[in-house]
């Protein structure tokens, strides 16, 4: 699901510089429980269909040098949205998964929704931005 | 001060402010002190009291053994005997003298309950939460089923997930090993098979796709590739011979994903028990037999004759009741009466035909002369934990069965063949293990003769405690 998510980083990136002016709401999202190697690579969603489709509305990555880091979307109109993100340790830019399709890296998504032996739901992943910004802490010392 | 007042005290003590007092005490049935928590805490390593007869000299080592041993939270409890969190035991022997220890797999899904003080991970029989924290199949790994020595780590195993890495003294987890990276996660049965040179077989399933492990005596991954084997049987043991992997295929299929997993299995008894035998040097080849349906949960072993006929020992019952209900039931205290299995010998012949020939023997927890490992063989012993509790012996060859029952308050649980010295006969073993006696609320663990298991065991040693009852184990000589 996180297949084409270099592609969605790049496309991503300009969309957020063109955006970042004049828009008005933000999230933040603190990672914490990692381990200090490879990158976090970020998906973001603003509906349902979205989400299940794996059509992002941005996407973002960031190192991982310790135990937590950052990222951030700006230039965001207000609305529900979801994250997803996994922590591509090896840094081969792919989730990778078992024979058995079970993912070998972390991963985890906003409200740190839990989904069971699939991806969390939008209804437990959306949560609401607003002008300002918005924090989402998200923990993947769990996997 | 009565026992189970003690226990209630130690219990506690153990777990301090965390320990919810379980609702079991008040006993029912001999069953249900096996199913009782265990103290959060285990037991510390103690010295067992000699009750009866003399350690045979030279039986030095460690019986290893794994169950469930922690069961409910107050008002919540798991769904099924087989979700209890893995609660590991070691018993010594040395000097004449036997100690014992015991101690909880400190597992991901157990630190997440005993925080909660609840039962929230889903598990075979167990629903689980909503939003329970699942990433993936060692998240619920309960690593409860069985033990094994490899190199100079302990792991026990679950057969959902990966091994979890002990310390063979002290019983403290090291954590999940990772057998390859990219193999993280993957299925590992409670029931590896060890060849004579120590070459380490094991296989995992989940569905219809399956992986076939082979391991360095070190526990190195040598080869590991993924097969489809045809139906989602529930496949809990299986077998080996020096040329074949034998993957018995019984009519309890995993049909739909629901949740408590053991919700989607269903018993269809007008399917055939087909037995999958795979080429140990190339998996492509293959070919299935069929067999009368029935239900099984172990083999003994298997061994193949010149002929190329294939021959494997297994406990049979007629159906899933047991799996499907009763295990659940029991963590309830609401225990049921199925009958024991029947040991019968499965015949592959090279022509195709396959036959079922029965012993009229029952019990479960089948063992076989370890060292004999997809060898030719005569003996396989057995527990029967139900009616008589007796520990059996017996011999294919000559037909012969030797047994002995300590009568209904001694629960006989799983006896390991311990060879007297190298290079001996399989008789010529001690049959190792332990029961849990209702009557005196406390666990033993005994030394038979093979050659001789009618005259009761040579020696029994007792604990102050009842322990939960266990699964599998293995031993390792001094």
């Amino acid at each position: 699901m996180f297949r084409s998510i270099i592609a969605a980083v790049l496309l991503a990136a300009t969309v957020q510089t063109a955006d970042a002016q004049d828009a008005n709401g933000a999230i933040a999202i603190q990672l914490s429980g990692l381990q200090p190697q490879g990158q976090v690579m970020v998906q973001l969603f603003n509906n349902e269909a979205g989400y299940s489709g794996g059509q992002a509305v941005g996407a973002t990555m960031a190192r991982v040098n310790g135990a937590t880091a950052q990222v951030r979307f700006a230039g965001l109109a207000p609305g529900q949205y979801a994250v997803r993100l996994f922590h591509d340790v090896n840094g081969d830019g792919e989730m990778n998964t078992n024979p058995f399709g079970i993912p070998t890296e972390p991963y985890a998504f906003s409200n740190n929704a839990q989904g069971q032996f699939g991806p969390a739901s939008w209804a437990d992943a959306a949560f609401t931005v607003q002008a300002g910004e918005t924090t989402q802490r998200i923990n993947l010392g769990g996997n | 001060m009565s026992a189970s007042r003690r226990k209630f005290l130690a219990a506690f003590a153990a777990a301090g402010a965390m320990a919810a007092a379980p609702s079991a005490f008040a006993t029912t049935s001999p069953w249900s002190l096996g199913v009782e928590n265990a103290p959060a805490g285990g037991f510390p390593d103690a010295p067992m009291r000699r009750i009866h007869g003399r350690a045979p000299a030279g039986l030095e080592g460690s019986l290893y053994r794994n169950g469930p041993g922690w069961f409910r939270y107050g008002g919540s409890s798991t769904g099924h005997w087989f979700d209890g969190d893995g609660f590991i035991q070691r018993f010594a022997i040395a000097d004449g003298q036997a100690r014992h220890r015991g101690r909880f797999a400190d597992t991901n899904k157990r630190r997440i309950e005993m925080e909660r003080q609840s039962i929230v991970m889903p598990g075979f029989g167990t629903r689980g939460v909503n939003q329970a924290p699942v990433a993936n199949s060692d998240s619920m790994n309960a690593a409860n089923t069985s033990v094994i020595v490899v190199g100079n780590e302990l792991w026990a195993l679950w057969e959902g997930g990966s091994p979890t890495q002990l310390s063979r003294d002290t019983l403290e987890t090291a954590g999940i090993r990772t057998l390859r990276s990219d193999l993280a996660h993957m299925p590992f049965t409670a029931h590896p098979k060890v060849e004579p040179n120590g070459r380490i077989w094991n296989v995992g399933f989940f569905g219809q796709r399956g992986i076939i492990w082979r391991l360095s005596p070190n526990g190195e991954v040598e080869d590991a590739q993924t097969i489809d084997i045809g139906q989602p049987s529930y496949v809990h043991d299986w077998a080996v011979t020096e040329r074949h992997l034998i993957i018995p295929l019984q009519p309890w299929l995993h049909e739909r994903m629901t949740a408590p997993m053991v919700e989607g299995f269903v018993w269809r008894g007008d399917q055939p028990f087909r037995v999958l035998v795979i080429d140990k040097n190339d998996y492509a080849n293959k070919r299935i037999y069929e067999l009368p349906p029935m239900f099984y949960f172990h083999t003994g072993d298997a061994w193949e004759e010149a002929d190329g006929t294939i021959r494997f020992d297994l406990c049979a019952s007629r159906n899933a009741h047991f799996i499907a209900e009763e295990a659940r039931s029991m963590i309830r205290q609401d225990i049921g009466q199925s009958p024991s299995a029947e040991l019968v010998m499965a015949v592959l012949h090279p022509d195709g035909r396959a036959e079922v020939r029965r012993s009229g023997h029952h019990g479960e927890f089948p063992q076989t002369d370890r060292r004999r490992q997809g060898l030719s063989r005569d003996l396989v012993a057995l527990v029967d934990d139900r009616a008589d509790n007796a520990l059996g012996l017996m011999n294919w060859r000559t037909g012969a069965f030797d047994s002995f029952a300590f009568g209904a308050h001694q629960m006989m649980q799983e006896h390991l063949f311990v060879p007297k010295h190298s290079g001996g006969g399989e008789s010529e073993s001690w049959l190792v293990g332990a029961t849990l006696n209702a009557r005196e609320r406390a666990s033993e663990l005994h030394v038979f003769d093979a050659a001789r298991i009618s005259d009761g065991p040579v020696v029994s040693w007792r604990s102050r405690y009842a322990a939960p009852l266990g699964f599998h184990g293995t031993w390792s000589g001094a």
